[in-house]
């Protein structure tokens, strides 16, 4: 089965004392492309770090493939969590690993402790060709033994993607994809992403805080504001006064620290 | 209307109270042993062994006996440190693993909401770790000068009573060191893994390990230098390393021999140091 379906009924989150998210229904359906934007402290990154059970709501429910995320065992999370590709804002991609164990860093969910630590040692052949086709796929192929570190912050990207990818995940959830990248960058990893969600019928949820690139590449926009939805929809049926109102900040918004 | 300047902090906080405390223990400490400086200038038949000692300097034994000494010496002084060293780091990684929070504890977020991790684990990795910081904090802090004179009295005057006494201070001493490099290790890279299901274990090993490594070999190769040192120390117990060698020249009085062995250790040293700061280099870049 290709693509999964996440559901948020009446979600909301406090955090510190204040709202994150607030009342928040939205679904979700398999194989959709969808950007959430906002300002930053708009709720974004909880709501997508909600899909993969990193955090509970307070109040609502989580659905995944109809699912309550609420219900599952440890043990059933961490299956899911196999099943989905989670990007960081930061990419999180171990500095001083190789590309390939990076990459292959993707199954550690699927294989025991003594498998995966060959693996990680000592790929063998059919692990490593596999690693090289999806690097090829992202553009890198001929980094596969390159020091992570050493990559530019374009390239780290297209590590954490090629990571989801060889993870075989059914969604990927992608948090500010393009906040470290230089706008030429930021074009072309989100162009690789959708289309790769596209061609394997993968759900693209990610949190997006340019809006231009976000209505240029995304079939469907998710607007949210202070925890609260402020639209939903296609970019051509979004007015442009609702965009504008999304990032005008109060005085005390611009002087409060971000979250 | 502007607002009124904030009270100014205290010139006399904690840090300078601090440094006044320190002082005073300093000048007690003295005051205490009633050192007198004045023995730091000998005379008579003092000043004299001193002025020969020092004055051999320039001239070291180079003859073949005491080359052939030097070379059994330097031999016997690598070997012990090996041997030493690698007990010690395989010890050490073990003790490490089971005094580092980070695979059980840790900061929210990271193996606290790790539901695979019950309650009940925890308790018992909370009672594995402490039994694991009481065991290195038992074992390093007796000197393995100490450990030889016990080890020498109950296993006899053999190559394994050496290495022994030098192995488990230093073993504790790098599980302690090699603990608190893997808990100070950035944890999002294996949180991150966790998002792909890894187990707290995986995470571990994969996320956190691996960006310590570098600085644990580091210090591992500076230990060596230590031990070094040490192997040659114990020599003065007994053991055929250049502190023997040492020790038998200074008691007859043939100073030049001394410091033909006094050089070759500096060498040893010096050459540890070098060796290790090239494979660090080769190791990080």
């Amino acid at each position: 089965m290709v693509g999964t379906r996440f559901q948020f009924d009446s979600v909301g989150l406090r955090f510190e004392g204040k709202a994150a998210l607030d009342s928040v229904s939205i679904q979700i359906e398999p194989g959709e492309v969808v950007a959430f934007v906002g300002p930053s402290g708009s709720g974004k990154t909880s709501a997508l770090r909600m899909l993969n059970g990193t955090i509970r709501p307070t109040k609502g429910e989580v659905r995944v493939d109809s699912r309550r995320l609420a219900d599952m065992s440890g043990k059933e999370l961490k299956q899911l969590r196999t099943e989905i590709g989670f990007v960081h804002q930061d990419l999180d991609l171990v500095p001083n690993l190789r590309v390939a164990q990076n990459v292959l860093a993707g199954r550690l969910g699927r294989t025991g402790f003594f498998g995966s630590l060959r693996t990680m040692i000592r790929p063998n052949r059919a692990e490593l060709t596999e690693v090289h086709e999806i690097l090829s796929r992202v553009g890198i192929p001929e980094k596969i033994f390159q020091r992570t570190d050493r990559l530019s912050g374009g390239q780290r990207q297209r590590v954490a993607i090629a990571r989801a990818m060889y993870q075989q995940a059914r969604a990927l959830l992608i948090d500010e994809p393009v906040s470290s990248l230089d706008p030429a960058r930021s074009r072309d990893a989100i162009d690789l992403l959708t289309s790769l969600a596209e061609e394997h019928g993968l759900t693209l949820v990610a949190s997006m805080h340019d809006i231009d690139l976000a209505r240029e590449f995304f079939p469907r926009l998710i607007g949210l504001r202070r925890g609260q939805i402020r639209f939903d929809g296609p970019p051509d049926k979004i007015d442009a006064c609702e965009f504008e109102e999304l990032y005008q900040l109060e005085a005390e918004e611009m002087l409060a620290d971000d979250s | 209307m502007t607002a009124s300047l904030p009270t100014r902090p205290s010139s006399f906080g904690t840090r300078s109270k601090l440094v006044l405390a320190i002082a005073a223990a300093c000048i007690w400490a003295i005051w205490q042993l009633e050192l007198d400086f004045g023995t730091l200038f000998p005379d008579g038949r003092r000043l004299q062994i001193l002025q020969e000692f020092f004055a051999a300097t320039i001239s070291p034994d180079l003859s073949t006996e005491v080359l052939d000494q030097l070379a059994s010496g330097v031999w016997n002084t690598i070997a012990y440190a090996t041997a030493a060293m690698a007990l010690a780091l395989v010890a050490g990684v073990i003790l490490g693993f089971f005094a580092s929070t980070a695979w059980w504890s840790g900061e929210p977020n990271y193996a606290a909401d790790s539901t695979s991790v019950t309650h009940l684990r925890r308790k018992i990795c909370a009672a594995i770790y402490v039994l694991a910081r009481l065991t290195i904090a038992l074992f390093r802090s007796i000197h393995e000068l100490f450990w030889a004179v016990i080890f020498l009295v109950a296993l006899g005057l053999n190559p394994m009573s050496g290495v022994i006494a030098i192995a488990i201070p230093y073993a504790c001493i790098l599980a302690k060191v090699f603990a608190e490099m893997i808990d100070e290790a950035p944890r999002e890279a294996a949180v991150a893994l966790r998002g792909v299901g890894a187990s707290p274990m995986q995470m571990y090993c994969f996320g956190l390990v691996p960006q310590a490594v570098p600085d644990m070999t580091a210090y591992a190769f500076y230990r060596f230098e230590c031990t070094l040192r040490s192997a040659a120390i114990l020599g003065f117990f007994g053991l055929e390393t250049l502190g023997y060698f040492i020790r038998l020249a200074f008691e007859e009085t043939l100073y030049g021999q001394c410091w033909t062995f006094l050089y070759a250790l500096l060498a040893l040293v010096i050459a540890a140091d070098w060796w290790s700061g090239a494979f660090r280099r080769s190791f990080v870049s």
